[in-house]
């Protein structure tokens, strides 16, 4: 069995692009809701407020609490933010696999795997290029050789 | 020997846009209402010579269309040939056929059509991966294709008696399938007539309804008691008319399934295709232990509207275990280990408090700020929570059954959806995954929900609410899926 975590970097890049997203919403607010000031502090911190939620709580939260367990026989992912989730998938289900990288973002931990099989799929997100290579090493031995 | 063969001619409709009807209906009245004069004939095709040409180019592009299509079938396998741009082929072998359906309604009948639905697992969606309208000539002589590709050995058939299946209709027909089937009904005819005058006809029939009734009743009343029992009494006649005469016949690889008077129905099941069965049950129906047998299959209950997966109506607990006996002999008697966990019971009354407290609250905010409106408010309160109360009355129910069990290769799943207890097993090697699910509340409490999915060509999921989770990671391990329930979640 190996074990995976999903890669910080992701987590720092989506905590950073938050930032600088709340910070460019703060520029072009103050610029052009200038004279409306109720509605531009409220929109700012909206805006400030999603960013603290989202990239210092439940983004890092997630990205601590989700591990996968891939082993020659079946898939199990640890993950879940409110509702805590422990999802097992057996090898000889899966249909097909799907590989999603973005460019340049690979680096980062921007690739996710897609294991589909008959009536549901498990999706391993924000993996590094080596650990999205390993399982889909994996799951292609399982597929092609095991199954014969 | 193979067979070539185009689709029946009735086809051609479907391949009209409805424009073609709100274009030939005027056009054929204004012609109706002609004198029988030369000169009125020259002023009528001068006045619509734009609308009978677009009219025969509908008309052309059907055609091609029709003429494009083409199907050849043997005893082996089955191809269909269409495109008008772009040649596709599709060949589906026989052995690959999960289900084959072949129906014929009342207009199919009369013009001697039949539609043919035919289903194999690699389907994505809810709907046969090809569906051909052929003469009924072709159809039969297919259906006979299909069967001579079966094992040819007969060792059980079972037909329910009428009263069985009128109690089948009772039991298993809703307003909510009776509202669904008028919204299909609008939605099919809305294809070829004008949206506008079909709303009209709809509206007009509702409300001289309604106004009828409002002789006697406040106008709201009237309606919603409208809507619930015109809804009811459709789906009770969908039912009624959908299962009279119906007949299951198992073979060694197979079960055949004839149904319907108005609609009639043929399916060929095959048996190593079926994902499940689930033995489905109404509130009522567990109180008097009756309960009716349906399968999971690919293409099963997916041919039309109003299809439903049953294979055995409504019958008596002594006669489904004789049929499940008979028609799934390798399958083990359902049976529960892991059952609901008695600090759970209270979450399982979540959804019928959400929604008992919704209408009231509805009904507080109204007597406070409109009061006027209370006299309207004050029933339909009353009405709304009533399926709220029935809910809270099945999950009372349901905590007691609610559990999972698993006999050498098969997993039995037993639990209630809305107002419908399952009693569902599968083999181990269709459960597609695994989820065991915690809320913070379940967290404070130890419990879990665990979610199975399995294989269908639409996503399955079947929900077990309440049980104990160290008692059901261990449950899942001794039976080979392993969750990793040492390594705690983070």
């Amino acid at each position: 069995m190996r074990k995976y975590t999903l890669k910080p970097a992701a987590l720092y890049f989506i905590g950073g692009a938050m930032f600088a997203a709340s910070v460019a919403a703060t520029l072009l607010l103050r610029a052009y809701l200038v004279s409306f000031e109720i509605l531009m502090y409220s929109l700012v911190g909206l805006f400030w407020g999603l960013s603290v939620l989202f990239g210092i709580i439940l983004v890092p939260m997630y990205f601590r609490r989700t591990v996968i367990y891939v082993s020659t026989g079946e898939i199990t992912v640890h993950t879940g933010l409110i509702m805590l989730r422990r999802v097992h998938m057996k090898m000889s289900a899966v249909q097909y696999v799907t590989r999603i990288s973005v460019p340049i973002l690979t680096l980062l931990g921007f690739n996710f795997i897609i294991i589909r099989a008959l009536g549901g799929s498990i999706v391993l997100p924000f993996l590094s290029a080596a650990d999205s290579d390993s399982i889909t090493d994996i799951l292609q031995i399982e597929i092609t050789e095991h199954r014969g | 020997m193979e067979r070539v063969g185009r689709q029946h001619p009735v086809k051609l409709l479907s391949y009209t846009t409805r424009y073609f009807w709100l274009l030939i209906i005027p056009l054929i009245r204004s012609l109706y209402s002609l004198s029988l004069e030369i000169d009125a004939f020259r002023a009528w095709i001068q006045g619509a010579w734009l609308d009978l040409l677009v009219l025969a180019a509908i008309v052309c592009f059907a055609w091609i269309r029709w003429l494009s299509v083409w199907f050849s079938f043997d005893g082996e396998k089955i191809v269909l040939r269409r495109g008008v741009y772009l040649n596709v082929e599709d060949t589906v072998y026989y052995t690959q056929i999960s289900t084959l359906s072949i129906k014929q309604n009342i207009i199919y009948r009369l013009l001697g059509a039949s539609k043919v639905y035919i289903a194999t697992n690699a389907g994505n969606f809810n709907s046969a991966d090809v569906t051909v309208t052929m003469s009924r000539a072709d159809a039969d002589r297919f259906y006979e294709a299909v069967k001579g590709s079966r094992q040819k050995s007969l060792n059980y058939s079972i037909s329910p008696n009428k009263l069985r299946l009128l109690l089948f209709s009772l039991l298993f027909s809703s307003t909510l399938s009776g509202v669904l089937i008028i919204i299909a009904l609008l939605l099919e005819t809305g294809e070829v007539f004008d949206r506008e005058i079909e709303a009209r006809i709809f509206l007009d029939t509702l409300t001289e309804a309604v106004n009828r009734v409002a002789q006697y009743l406040p106008p709201i009343i009237s309606l919603i008691i409208i809507v619930l029992a015109g809804g009811w009494a459709l789906s009770f006649f969908a039912n009624l008319t959908g299962f009279w005469g119906f007949i299951l016949t198992k073979c060694t690889d197979c079960l055949y399934v004839k149904s319907g008077i108005l609609t009639k129905s043929r399916h060929v099941i095959l048996r190593s295709k079926i994902n499940y069965f689930d033995l489905k049950q109404s509130f009522a129906s567990k109180v008097f232990n009756l309960s009716s047998l349906h399968v999971n299959c690919s293409g099963y209950g997916s041919a039309g509207r109003n299809e439903m997966t049953v294979i055995l109506p409504i019958t008596t607990r002594k006669e489904i275990n004789g049929a499940l006996k008979e028609v799934f002999p390798e399958y083990p008697r359902p049976k529960v280990e892991l059952k609901a966990d008695p600090r759970s019971y209270g979450g399982f009354y979540f959804w019928p408090v959400v929604m008992a407290i919704l209408p009231v609250a509805g009904f507080i905010a109204i007597y406070y700020l409109l009061p006027s409106w209370y006299v309207v408010a004050y029933p339909a309160v009353a009405i709304t929570v009533i399926p709220a109360i029935w809910l809270a009355m099945c999950k009372t129910l349901s905590m007691f059954i609610t559990g999972l069990g698993f006999s050498g290769e098969y997993l039995t799943m037993r639990y209630s959806r809305l107002f419908t207890f399952h009693t569902i097993v599968a083999p181990k090697d269709r459960i597609t995954k695994a989820v065991i699910r915690q809320s913070p509340m379940q967290r404070m409490s130890g419990a879990c929900s665990v979610i199975i999915y399995t294989s269908s060509d639409v996503k399955t999921k079947h929900y077990i609410y309440g049980l104990r989770l160290d008692k059901t990671l261990a449950f899942f391990e001794k039976n080979g899926i392993d969750l990793y329930y040492s390594e705690k979640p983070r």
